[in-house]
């Protein structure tokens, strides 16, 4: 294989790079929600295991991929831990808030080689320095337990503990050395595992081309360790992590040998075990479960580029317009004649459905992902801020496209930092006005009809009407006292709107409310807020379900079709003279005792209708944010799932569209943005 | 590169470090020496003195050059490694394959 | 990231020469980076925007993606703006984006080396001189070269909208 190189090495490298970035994310996830989960309590040996093993496995990988400044604060982080484990170092309750903030040296090194942004050198000494510090304290002090290398370890950990031998092969992927592999790191810590002098290495070349022929940078090796290892299993497929992802890997693993046993006299062999641990799985086992990241995880899951998945979207939303042309093209087909053909296509229909709902279900993930920030988020600033705060969640569950999820979760975390910040009182202010310290923050999401809707509510003091009204007038924003109370909350959102009164680092960084706005209505969603002074807030930020498709309404006007989301659809109608009147020169109907106004979409959008008087076209009843508007349009024309394109990626946005899709007969379709709709119009 | 004259056929010395990033031009130096060696060329010593890094994949190499040289009828034979790339050849399990003399 | 895949193309043009797509505006002879071209297709379908400037003509489905199309001979006030099975619509890709131009007609491909093209001078062409790399000669004919990717990001033609940031756009871009 002599595929030619060039430019694609540094991509590909960071291509590997990148599945290291990820895992590392998740490690200092996985590390954090356990802290935080502790309070101030002593991690349990399992939890303790588990911060072991997420801060081993970043140093690990770090080496393996040459990073080796994250090396650094990992590694004396990992020391501590392992005393703490050993029962070497006794526990201190500060270790947590030491722990969390290693966390976050980590994190900024990450950032650092991920995006590129700046890495506080001072911060990271710092922590490593109050790592080692901790460490040499608690040598100092009498430990509970048995240094670790004494021979017999806690009672408990006995058998595991017991070393036996291990025989590794190790067949590498032929890109490794390309990958930015460092095969010395591997071996390094596969040595570490070792009982001292019980770690022999051995390569060998698989084959053995002449050497004009050979690729320099595939690789040939094969390499085949024997250790003598108290490491469980997994530990030892940990290192392999990064670099073992489809190749085989075999084990073998004797029964545990006393250290007396005279040494290369092989115990009982118990056969090959196939390396079963995270991101290694044997070719040959295909049954569900023999993929897995973790051995004990029940659900097998594996991990898949996300470009893929879009890929698989997109390809599904082709299907799906193709399957709409067939459809309208057998509209005009004699049923009688095309029978079968019929019903093939209404097979293809359902098909197409279900495949679309597949696939789409493989974008949504939990949003518990985003509510996990918050545990660390809201302890950080309610100490900051010396304020008590009770942080609640609720619809952890709720599903949501992974796109949301990513863009959700800054408007989110700046909603929880106002409220802890503007919202929630001090415990003292608290207590005067007879509620209890300890305010309360929750966050909830739940489903509702199309949409998700998230909560951020608190039982702070509420939105103070006056202040934000002076505040407005302060800043130029136009307003006044008529105002409703509602009107006054979206005053917030307004650009260059802030009541802090001092800019504090917590929420009056300089970026407002309206950034919040700004954000969650470039993912099609919108905020409300609704207060009561002194009770709390409620802010609550809904959004559509999907981003990739909808249930439309596609009408027609003039020459143009447009579709309108079934979810703001309430009815339609033809309207009858006498429901037509006009208020203030703007034509409204009278739809059961409530005058809505009439939206014509020609003359939004200045196009050559057929119909432009109300009562010859159809109305479309719509409702949408609590507003309720009659669209105007020529025709309706049919009920149907679109899949939405965005108009943006190769142009510039269009008002009054929430983006496009293409129709059955190939042509572009504009989605109507109604909020926006309803803006235009009372502009016209 | 301009063209190469190889003042000591049976001898090479092998300078800077040998990782894959310098792995095509290290191979594509090697092809040639291999080469210009003369056939039955007995003892061949492979110097590595100012060989200041090595990685998996110039110990790969290096063990294909080896074979390859063997199969000309060649012992070759690797000397002088400075102590933190003999370790690391060791280290990668390569001690073996590149028949790293003893230490002196 | 766009920038600097800009000068790195520049510096290819400028120093080894390149082949150029040209075609017609009026009288006027241009030619275009033909590694900027995608396709060449005809003129139907355009779903009009509401509220845009009379050249931009609308967009379209291009298998699946949404384009826009411009045409140049409103813009610049050339030639006849009439559409019949003979319209030419240019596909660009550029600046991560695919733009689709209308122009009076599609000529030839043709290879102009690098010393053959002259610093465009401020001439009365219809075209900006900002958005112009230089002049070529063919059969004793002037071809005016464009920067094609100064043109579609240019504000004047408001394609790329530099209000919205990419992460953004990501957004609906499934």
């Amino acid at each position: 294989m002599t595929t030619p190189r060039g430019e694609n090495e540094t991509v590909d490298l960071n291509r590997f790079n990148q599945v290291f970035f990820e895992e590392c994310a998740e490690n200092l996830a996985e590390m954090e929600q356990i802290l935080i989960s502790l309070g101030d309590r002593e991690p349990d040996p399992e939890q303790m295991n588990a911060i072991f093993r997420a801060a081993h496995s970043i140093k690990g990988g770090a080496g393996i991929f040459g990073f080796n400044d994250m090396t650094v604060v990992t590694h004396v982080m990992e020391s501590l831990l392992d005393r703490l484990r050993n029962q070497e170092i006794p526990f201190a309750p500060g270790m947590i808030d030491l722990f969390l903030e290693a966390g976050d040296a980590i994190a900024m090194q990450l950032a650092g080689h991920r995006e590129g942004k700046a890495v506080d050198q001072e911060v990271i000494d710092g922590v490593r320095a109050r790592l080692q510090q901790a460490i040499d304290a608690g040598a100092g002090a009498p430990a509970p337990g048995l240094p670790a290398d004494q021979e017999e370890g806690p009672p408990q950990q006995e058998a595991e503990q017991l070393p036996r031998r291990c025989r590794l092969a190790f067949t590498p992927d032929p890109e490794i050395f390309t990958r930015g592999i460092r095969m010395e790191s591997i071996v390094a810590e596969l040595a570490e595992l070792a009982e001292p002098g019980e770690f022999h290495c051995n390569a060998q070349l698989m084959e053995l081309p002449e050497l004009a022929e050979a690729d320099p940078e595939r690789c040939l090796t094969r390499w085949e360790f024997t250790l003598l290892t108290r490491a469980s299993l997994e530990q030892i497929l940990d290192v392999f992590m990064f670099v073992a992802d489809e190749e085989q890997l075999q084990i073998e693993e004797d029964e545990p040998v006393d250290r007396r046993t005279p040494e290369g006299e092989p115990a009982p062999e118990q056969g090959i075990v196939p390396a079963a641990g995270r991101r290694v799985y044997d070719s040959n086992e295909t049954a569900p479960g023999a993929f897995g990241r973790r051995g004990n995880e029940t659900e097998a899951s594996f991990r898949v580029n996300v470009t893929k998945v879009d890929q698989l979207v997109n390809q599904v939303g082709e299907l799906l317009i193709t399957q709409a042309m067939l459809s309208q093209i057998a509209v005009g087909l004699d049923p009688i004649l095309h029978e079968t053909l019929q019903r093939g296509l209404v097979q293809l229909e359902r098909n197409t459905r279900d495949l679309q709902g597949s696939v789409m279900s493989i974008r949504l993930v939990p949003i518990s992902i985003v509510f996990n920030r918050f545990p660390r988020l809201v302890r950080d600033i309610a100490a900051k801020l010396g304020k008590q705060v009770e942080l609640k969640t609720a619809g952890d569950s709720t599903e949501l496209d992974r796109g949301l999820i990513e863009k959700i979760a800054d408007p989110l975390g700046h909603l929880v930092r106002n409220a802890l910040d503007h919202g929630l009182e001090t415990p003292e202010t608290r207590a005067a006005c007879g509620k209890s310290p300890t305010g309360t923050l929750q966050l909830s999401a739940s489903q509702v009809g199309g949409r998700i809707v998230i909560d951020v509510i608190d039982d702070g003091a509420g939105l103070n009407r006056d202040k934000i009204l002076a505040k407005a007038l302060e800043c130029g924003i136009p307003c006044s006292e008529a105002m409703t109370d509602e009107e006054v909350w979206q005053l917030i959102f307004a650009p260059g709107f802030s009541t802090a009164s001092e800019v504090t680092d917590l929420s009056g960084r300089g970026v407002g409310m309206d950034v919040v706005m700004k954000n969650v209505q470039a993912i099609g969603g919108r905020v409300q807020i609704a207060s009561e002074a002194g009770k709390g807030a409620r802010f609550t930020i809904s959004l559509p379900l999907t981003l990739a498709i909808l249930e439309g309404l596609s009408v027609a006007v003039g020459e143009e079709k447009f579709i309108i989301p079934l979810n703001v659809v309430i009815e339609s109608l033809q309207p009858k003279p006498e429901q037509l009147k006009s208020v203030n020169g703007r034509d409204v109907v009278l739809v059961r005792g409530e005058y809505l106004p009439i939206l014509k979409l020609h003359r939004i959008f200045n196009l050559e209708a057929e119909v432009t008087e109300p009562q010859r076209g159809i109305l479309v009843l719509t409702e949408a944010d609590g507003e309720r508007g009659a669209i105007l349009v020529d025709a309706l024309l049919d009920e149907q799932q679109v899949v939405v394109k965005s108009i943006e990626t190769n142009y510039r946005r269009v008002d009054g569209s929430a983006g496009a899709t293409i129709l059955g007969d190939g042509r572009v379709a504009l989605i109507l943005d109604l909020p926006e709709l309803f803006t235009m119009h009372k502009k016209l | 590169m301009g063209k190469k004259v190889f003042v000591n056929k049976a001898n090479i010395t092998l300078e800077g470090p040998l990782t894959v990033e310098r792995a095509k031009e290290l191979h594509l130096l090697l092809v040639e020496r291999l080469d210009g060696m003369p056939e039955q060329a007995g003892g061949a010593a492979i110097d590595l003195c100012r060989v200041d890094d090595i990685d998996a994949c110039g110990c790969q190499l290096l063990a294909l050059f080896l074979e390859n040289l063997k199969r000309r009828g060649a012992a070759p034979m690797l000397t002088a490694a400075p102590a933190a790339v003999r370790e690391r050849i060791v280290t990668l399990g390569f001690g073996e394959l590149l028949a790293l003399q003893p230490e002196p | 990231m766009q920038t600097a895949q800009g000068s790195a193309v520049e510096q290819l043009t400028a120093d080894g020469g390149a082949e150029y797509l040209t075609f017609t505006l009026g009288s006027e002879s241009y030619g275009i980076d033909i590694l900027k071209v995608q396709e060449i297709r005809g003129y139907d379908c355009v779903t009009r925007i509401a509220n845009t400037p009379a050249f931009i003509k609308g967009v379209i489905n291009l298998r699946g993606v949404i384009v826009p199309i411009v045409d140049l001979r409103i813009k610049f006030n050339v030639g006849e703006a009439t559409y019949h099975e003979f319209t030419v619509v240019i596909i660009i890709n550029v600046l991560n984006k695919v733009v689709g131009i209308v122009v009076d007609g599609v000529s030839d491909v043709v290879a102009l080396p690098a010393q053959s093209i002259k610093p465009a001078p401020e001439l009365g062409a219809s075209l900006d001189t900002r958005y112009i790399t230089g002049l070529g000669t063919l059969n004793d004919e002037m071809l005016i070269l464009v920067d094609i990717e100064k043109l579609i990001g240019s504000d004047e033609l408001q394609i790329v909208d530099s209000t919205v940031d990419n992460t953004q756009k990501e957004a609906v871009n499934l």
